[in-house]
């Protein structure tokens, strides 16, 4: 098990009803996790569309989670 | 420099914070609140931002800008929290000495900002609920199924498999453009774009990723940007890189299979050689004034390599290039595409035509010709023992003067006496005649691990 901590914006930040959370995950990519809380919050967003950033850097969603991670998905954005 | 703001922007100040005696012009751009969007009534906007990055990746498009279009300075404010209409959103600025780069630029910070920048935004309406709005600029497949994109071809192509494949295209030129556009159409899920150049204008009449207003720019950024846009699905990586000895097994790791799409001879030896060795299947085009040649290389099979039958790598002085033979943008175009096709039957079945044959077309007068390759059973390329490059042990004449070097004349020695420096403790230089012998001893000593010995360029008649 390893312990991450998510923070959720915009739509996903609506969707799961909270800023962020810490969980104690079983599942060994970032892209696993997306896909089991998309279907725990209903995020209605597909994974391949989603970005990732750990400790404040985009990575790659298909890697292994670090224990101890800061996790962000970022969902499509639209600054400007 | 970027900044995040919760209050209004002040423009003055961004504005005189740009002042420069150097710089011959400024071009603005502002985002402002509008009352509407897709037909609804908007009446406010609220901004989310995720700030550490956000900071981090509004800075770095800054820079790149300021690199890529050569500006005195660069600036960029974005809003967040709840806007009214008509409020400025986003201020960018950017200076230059000439007023080209400054409107280049503004327009590459609004767009990458747009796209990468972690701000989000929801629309507040007068008669409906609000909603989070995505840039549909850039997100296309928000709109549309990934099997709706792919239904007419779902009878001819396993798409499950060519989703899960990695292919590096190196050389984003003639054979370049329509190898990509082949391999993103089809649906690779992973494409890496490799090349180093910049868009040339005499390119445009060839290579259809590019366009008359991007002259200047990376062409691995503008093709991957045009090729997302052609196919919203897959990944895209664009490399912006020269391959050398040093760097080729880096950049090729990792991919399924790799596309030979350069121009030289030094280029496509290395990529074959670097193939080899680390077993990757290469699918290499070439193109002569109206003719063309395909060959599908797979190390381990019994279809060999180039170096089974000439060792050397050709001199690219002594062949036609596009550059000095001339080339049309209907034959790169027609050999690139085959090369995409023939990556697809490769990536489906393991192998596909011409990994057993050659083929050699004339687009003068259609015809074809295809030539079996075969394997040379003592060619150390195949084994995967062949060196990456040619040019590293190759040295010319400053390398006799500059280091402490041994210079053996071999021209009246046989094979056998040379032997007799595997032992040296101080670089061996063998010359002979033009540095043809000399260099085909060089790689053979080198095969077996005799890493001290080089071959003079040019043999005798360069001292």
């Amino acid at each position: 098990m390893k312990s991450v901590e998510i923070r959720y914006f915009a739509l996903f930040r609506e969707k799961a009803g909270k800023d962020n959370e810490t969980l104690e995950v079983s599942v060994s990519t970032y892209l696993e996790l997306y896909e089991y809380l998309s279907k725990r919050y209903d995020f209605g967003l597909p994974g391949d569309m989603i970005h990732l950033a750990v400790d404040d850097e985009f990575t790659h969603i298909n890697l292994p989670i670090a224990d101890k991670a800061r996790i962000v998905f970022i969902p499509p954005v639209a600054g400007g | 420099m970027f900044t995040l703001s919760p209050s209004p922007l002040n423009r003055d100040t961004l504005l005189t914070s740009l002042s420069d005696n150097g710089a011959g012009a400024v071009v603005v751009f502002e985002g402002w609140v509008r009352n509407h969007n897709e037909g609804k009534q908007v009446s406010s906007l609220e901004y989310q931002v995720y700030s550490e990055l956000a900071m981090k990746e509004g800075q770095k498009i800054l820079l790149e800008a300021m690199e890529k279009f050569n500006l005195k300075a660069a600036r960029a404010g974005h809003r967040f929290g709840h806007l009214q209409l008509g409020e400025v959103a986003i201020w960018i600025g950017a200076t230059a000495a000439h007023r080209d780069d400054a409107f280049k630029a503004t327009r590459f910070i609004i767009d990458e900002i747009k796209h990468r920048l972690p701000v989000w935004k929801k629309e507040h309406y007068v008669h409906e609920k609000p909603e989070w709005v995505f840039c549909k600029h850039h997100h296309h497949h928000v709109h549309f199924e990934e099997a709706e994109y792919y239904k007419k071809q779902s009878s001819l192509v396993l798409q499950s498999k060519l989703k899960v494949s990695r292919v590096l295209v190196v050389g984003a030129g003639g054979l370049g453009c329509p190898a990509l556009v082949g391999l993103t159409q089809a649906g690779v899920g992973t494409i890496g774009i490799l090349d180093f150049d910049r868009i040339h204008i005499s390119n445009i009449h060839r290579q259809s990723l590019y366009s008359s207003n991007l002259v200047g720019e990376k062409k691995v950024h503008v093709a991957r940007n045009r090729l997302q846009e052609l196919n919203p699905f897959i990944q895209l990586e664009a490399i912006d890189a020269r391959v050398d000895s040093e760097n080729v097994l880096k950049l090729l790791m990792g991919y399924d299979l790799i596309l030979d799409c350069t121009d030289n001879m030094q280029t496509k030896y290395l990529l074959m050689d670097a193939c080899f060795q680390i077993r990757l299947p290469l699918i290499s085009a070439s193109v002569f004034k109206q003719e063309g040649q395909i060959r599908t290389f797979i190390p381990g099979s019994e279809h060999g390599c180039l170096r089974c039958h000439l060792l050397q790598t050709p001199d690219d002085s002594l062949l036609g290039n596009c550059n000095d033979s001339g080339v049309l943008g209907v034959t790169t175009n027609v050999l690139g595409s085959i090369q995409a096709s023939e990556a697809l039957a490769f990536l489906e079945k393991g192998t596909n035509s011409t990994h057993s044959h050659s083929l050699f077309l004339n687009l003068s007068d259609l015809s074809q010709l295809k030539i079996k390759n075969s394997r040379n059973t003592s060619c150390i390329t195949c084994e995967g023992r062949g060196l990456l490059s040619n040019s590293d042990f190759e040295v010319g004449t400053e390398k006799l003067l500059e280091e402490c070097v041994q210079l053996l004349d071999i021209r009246k020695l046989h094979d056998l006496d040379i032997e007799l420096f595997k032992n040296s403790t101080v670089p061996v230089v063998l010359c002979c005649e033009r540095g043809i012998r000399s260099k085909k001893i060089t790689m053979r000593l080198r095969a077996e691990g005799h890493d001290h010995f080089y071959s003079l360029k040019g043999g005798a008649c360069s001292l």
